[in-house]
C-alpha cells in the first residue's frame, strides 16, 4: 500500500491504517529500536508506542512525502528516551559508544548551550550533510541517526571497516568545523 | 551538551537525508554517484563532439597511441602482461581500496605517481622499498628496484611533473594518459594486494580495468559566448551545447558544491546555483570534477576531494607544450 493511502486511513480513523504500517514499515522500526535499546522486546514495545502517537498525531499530521522518515524519528524518540530510563541503572552500551564517537564534534565541554534549540541544530547538521558526498552522509546518518553498528555500515556499503571508521572521522571533523563556523563555539 | 544529548538532538534532520540513508545502499546509491555520472559525463561530451569510443587498454596501446620512450614502453608491456594473466588474481587475496592502500603504504592522500606506470611502491617498513608484480605464477617480482625512502620520495615528487594517480568519486584510481595524436584517456585503475608465495611480502601492483577514449575536442568556443556569469541558466547551456539531457546529468554531479566557492585566476565562474563552469580568454570548458580538453587544447582540470573541500579549485593546464599532466599546475 502506498503511504498516502495509509495517511488516508489514518484520516479516516481506519484502524486498518496501523495494520497497514505495521506491515510495510513494522521491521524497520523494530530493528532502529533494538539498534539503539540493545533488546528485542523493549524494541517491540517501542514499535507499538510508535503506532500509537502515530495514531494521536495524524490528523492534524499528514507526513505523505516523508511517512518512513516520520515513523522513523517517533521511533528513535522513543527509543533514546527508553535508554535515558534504562540508563539510570545502568549505561546504555551502544548509546554510550556512538555519544563518545559523536561527542568530538562538540566544541568543548560545554561549549553548546543546553538550551540549544534540537530542531536549529539538526537543521545546521541537515545543511552540513547536504554539502558532503552521498556516501559519507549516508554512513553518517546509518551511524548517528539509525544506530548502526560498523560493521552494518561496512555491509551495506561494500565497504571495510576501517573505511567506515576514516569516513566517519572525517565526516565529524568536517562537522564540527561546520558547527565552529555556525556559532557553536565555547 | 555532551554526545549524548547530541544524539537526542539530532533526530529532527530532515526527512530526505533520513529516507535517502535508509533506502542507501552502495549499489542502488552510486548510479548517482559522480563515479559513474563522471563516466557517462566523459561519454557523453564526446559523443556531443562526434568522436566517442570506449577502448581496452590493450587497443590503445596496440594502436600505437601511448606516447613515452622505452622506459614508460616497459612499463606498459608490463602492465598488459599483469592483465594477461587474469588468473594471477585468483592468488591475490582481495582487491584493496585506495584509503586501504594509503593506510597500508603510508602514502598521502594526494600521492601521485606516472600516468605511464603501471605500479606504485609498496612501503614495507624495511630499510628498502621496492616495486612489485605478480608473475603468472603469482609471484610477486621485483620489478624497478628498490629505492632508500628519501629516494623513493623524491621519486615521487619527480613524477608528480608527469602526471598523477587519483581516486575518483567512485572509489577507483584513475589516471590520464595523452596519446601521440594528442588525444586523452582516462584509465581506471584497480590495485589489487597480497602477499607472495614465499617470503610473505606485502606488495600492492595497479591494473588497468578499463578506458575512456577521449578525444580533444570536445566543447567548442562559441557554445559559450555571450553567457552572461551569474545570469545564464544550466538549460540555456544546454542548449547550445545540443545534448540538454545529457549535459544535465553531468551538471547535476557537481550539484553538491552550490555553495562551494570557486577560485581561479579570474576566469572561472560559478553560473548558478547548479553549474560550474570556466571561461577561459582561449577556451571555454564545462567544469566537472574531471579533467577534459577544449577545442584550442586547454585542459580544464577540477579536481576537489570530496564535498568537504573549503574550495574547489579549477585549474586549466595547457598541454600543448607536450607535458601529458603539469601536476603543479593541479591545485588540488
Amino acid at each position: 500500500m502506498k503511504d498516502g493511502e495509509i495517511i488516508d486511513l489514518f484520516l479516516l480513523r481506519d484502524e486498518s491504517a496501523i495494520a497497514a504500517t505495521a506491515d510495510k514499515y513494522g521491521k524497520m522500526i523494530a530493528a532502529l529500536s533494538e539498534r539503539i535499546v540493545g533488546d528485542r522486546q523493549t524494541a517491540l514495545e517501542c514499535e507499538n508506542d510508535v503506532y500509537l502517537k502515530a495514531w494521536n498525531s495524524i490528523p492534524p499530521l499528514e507526513p505523505r512525502e516523508n511517512f518512513f522518515a516520520f515513523l522513523a524519528k517517533i521511533a528513535r524518540n522513543l527509543s533514546l528516551d527508553r535508554v535515558r530510563l534504562a540508563s539510570r541503572e545502568k549505561r546504555n552500551a551502544a548509546v554510550a559508544e556512538l555519544s563518545d564517537e559523536i561527542e568530538s564534534v562538540l566544541p568543548a565541554q560545554g561549549g553548546v548551550e543546553e538550551t540549544v534549540d534540537g530542531k536549529e541544530l539538526s537543521r545546521v547538521i541537515s545543511d552540513y550533510l547536504r554539502g558532503i558526498s552521498a556516501e559519507k552522509r549516508n554512513v553518517f546518518i546509518r551511524r548517528y541517526w539509525y544506530a548502526d553498528s560498523l560493521s552494518e555500515i561496512a555491509e551495506r556499503f561494500s565497504m571495510s571497516e576501517g573505511k567506515v571508521k576514516t569516513t566517519l572521522y572525517r565526516t565529524r571533523a568536517g562537522l564540527a568545523e561546520h558547527l565552529k563556523k555556525e556559532g557553536y563555539e565555547p | 551538551m555532551n554526545g549524548k544529548e547530541l544524539l537526542y538532538k539530532i533526530n529532527d534532520l530532515d526527512d530526505d537525508l533520513i529516507e535517502q540513508a535508509d533506502k542507501a545502499k552502495k549499489g542502488r546509491v552510486k548510479p548517482f554517484k559522480i563515479g559513474i555520472a563522471l563516466a557517462a559525463a566523459f561519454v557523453l561530451f564526446t559523443m556531443a563532439a562526434c568522436v566517442t569510443a570506449t577502448l581496452s587498454f590493450k587497443e590503445i596501446y596496440e594502436a600505437g597511441l601511448l606516447h613515452g620512450g622505452e622506459h614508460s614502453k616497459a612499463s606498459i608491456e608490463t602492465l598488459l602482461e599483469i592483465s594477461k594473466n587474469k588468473t594471477v588474481k585468483k592468488d591475490i587475496k582481495e582487491t584493496v581500496t585506495i584509503d586501504e592502500l594509503y593506510d597500508a603504504f603510508g602514502l598521502a592522500e594526494n600521492a601521485t605517481h606516472t600516468s605511464h606506470q603501471t605500479y606504485i611502491p609498496s612501503q614495507t617498513g624495511r630499510p628498502n622499498t621496492y616495486v612489485w608484480y605478480y608473475d603468472e605464477n603469482g609471484k610477486a617480482v621485483r620489478i624497478g628496484g628498490g629505492y632508500p625512502p628519501t629516494d623513493w620520495y623524491s621519486d615521487i615528487i619527480k613524477v608528480e611533473k608527469n602526471g598523477f594517480l587519483k581516486e575518483n568519486e567512485n572509489g577507483e584510481l584513475y589516471t590520464v594518459f595523452k596519446t601521440e595524436s594528442g588525444a586523452y584517456v582516462y584509465c581506471i585503475m584497480k590495485v589489487v594486494g597480497g602477499k607472495t608465495e614465499s617470503g610473505g611480502e606485502e606488495a600492492v601492483s595497479i591494473q588497468f580495468d578499463r578506458a575512456y577514449w577521449v578525444y580533444g575536442e570536445i566543447l567548442k568556443k562559441e557554445y559559450f559566448e555571450g553567457l552572461k556569469v551569474g545570469e545564464t541558466t544550466l538549460s540555456e547551456v544546454c542548449e547550445r551545447v545540443g545534448v540538454s539531457q545529457k549535459t544535465k546529468l553531468a551538471a547535476n554531479i557537481v550539484s553538491v558544491y552550490n555553495n562551494t566557492t570557486v577560485k581561479h585566476e579570474g576566469t572561472v565562474y560559478a553560473v548558478n546555483s547548479d553549474f560550474i563552469f570556466a571561461l577561459d580568454k582561449n577556451a571555454i570548458a564545462i567544469t566537472t570534477k574531471m579533467s577534459f580538453l577544449t577545442s584550442e587544447g586547454i585542459a580544464v582540470v577540477t579536481f576537489a576531494r570530496d564535498a568537504e573541500a573549503k574550495d574547489l579549485t579549477v585549474s586549466a593546464v595547457d598541454f600543448t607544450e607536450g607535458c601529458p599532466i603539469n601536476a603543479e599546475d593541479l591545485v588540488l
